[in-house]
């Protein structure tokens, strides 16, 4: 794998993470509930698997730049996802908050599926062995370029489907 | 590589960062849009019968000498608007052609209340040309709706039951009390306070055209 491409997946998927787990600890009750209302657990383990997935997301962070393994990690957090959206999008609970982070409250869809599909995708290249090339300055500028559009890109794009649902409930009240 | 190629790589990159800068802009400035158009509904104020509770029950005579029933009592066949106007009013002269449009429209039964002095109402109909059998003049129905200010509307179903009502100032106003009624919604501030429960989720317009 080429090393700017590499460093790329994993400088980026390691920011998701923590931003993902720091939205988590700061709406941690909220958290929480999203989880209760996964209904995949029992009430009484809901907050230690809470605790435990904000904690794996921040070592996932951090492991993204200490070593390419770090993929594994990115892969299992992420298969739990989709297996628990993908069995309330079955009962056709689509009302649930989908526990993402973040202050407001998004349902659950088929396209939260198809976001961490890709997500998993990038976990896999992050595990290809990057080859031995030097990196140069000019590759650490392509680096925190492309991981500055990827960041904006990714703001854009829950912004958009934000404003798809609000058009969506618009159409509903004509 | 060789220099332009550099350069080329720096500017081209520099761009894209820009560009996707704009792009996100654009997204932020298409969901205040959507925050700034949310729907615009009729306030209800009345501090006389809810939504859902029966209308009280008022006889009151039109002006040419009709008696009208109004409340649950009174069996009809269509669903009624009750638009409280009075003759001095700027805005209820200005919102009863579109009042009229709409009622006709959505096959509802009409009928102006007022109160005051009879002359004042009198040039009030002639000029807009409304039937003298439509408008009644009683102090007691705007007692019993507990209406406060003007014009107000009152939307009631064939069992005489409020289903919508509020302060209508503008036409999409008025067309919020038939759109509340259609959705099952008493006024635009429920709707609004529903969305917020469910903040974005799709349950709420499911639940709007069930």
């Amino acid at each position: 794998m080429e090393p700017v491409i590499g460093w790329t997946l994993r400088v980026a998927l390691s920011l998701l993470f923590a931003i993902s787990a720091w939205e988590k600890v700061q709406g941690f009750s909220k958290f929480e509930s999203a989880m209760r209302d996964y209904e995949l657990l029992p009430r009484k383990l809901v907050s230690i698997a809470a605790r435990a997935l904000v904690i794996l997301e921040g070592v996932v962070a951090v492991a993204l730049i200490v070593t390419p393994w770090a993929g594994v990690g990115v892969l299992g957090l992420l298969a739990v996802y989709c297996i628990a959206i993908a069995i309330n999008l079955a009962r056709g609970r689509t009302e649930i908050d989908c526990g993402c982070g973040g202050t407001e409250s998004k349902p659950l869809s088929g396209l939260l599926l198809i976001r961490n599909t890709l997500l998993a995708i990038a976990g896999l290249g992050v595990l290809l062995p990057i080859s031995a090339r030097p990196i140069d300055g000019q590759d650490i500028f392509a680096i925190g370029a492309a991981v500055t559009t990827i960041s904006i890109l990714w703001s854009a794009g829950g912004q958009l489907s934000k404003n798809a649902r609000a058009v969506r409930t618009m159409e509903g009240t004509r | 590589m060789t220099e332009s190629q550099l350069v080329s790589h720096y500017v081209l990159w520099a761009l894209v960062v820009g560009l996707s800068a704009v792009v996100l802009v654009l997204t932020r400035q298409v969901g205040i849009l959507h925050e700034r158009i949310a729907p615009a509904g009729a306030l209800a104020l009345s501090s006389g019968p809810e939504v859902g509770e029966p209308a009280p029950h008022v006889d009151a005579h039109a002006l040419d000498g009709t008696l009208h029933h109004f409340g649950a009592l009174a069996e009809r066949s269509t669903s009624q608007l009750i638009f409280f106007v009075s003759p001095r009013c700027t805005v209820c002269r200005e919102l009863q052609p579109v009042v009229r449009s709409i009622t006709a429209r959505n096959n509802v039964q009409l009928t102006f209340a007022s109160d005051g002095d009879e002359l004042d109402h009198d040039s009030f109909i002639s000029t807009h040309q409304i039937d003298r059998g439509d408008y009644v003049v009683s102090k007691e129905l705007g007692t019993q709706f507990g209406i406060a200010k003007l014009p107000y509307a009152v939307l009631i179903d064939e069992k005489g039951i409020v289903r919508a009502q509020g302060l209508i100032n503008t036409r999409e106003h008025v067309e919020s009390l038939f759109e509340a009624q259609a959705l099952g919604v008493g006024s635009v501030q429920e709707f609004l306070q529903s969305k917020e429960e469910h903040s974005d989720s799709k349950e709420v317009h499911a639940h709007g055209l069930a």
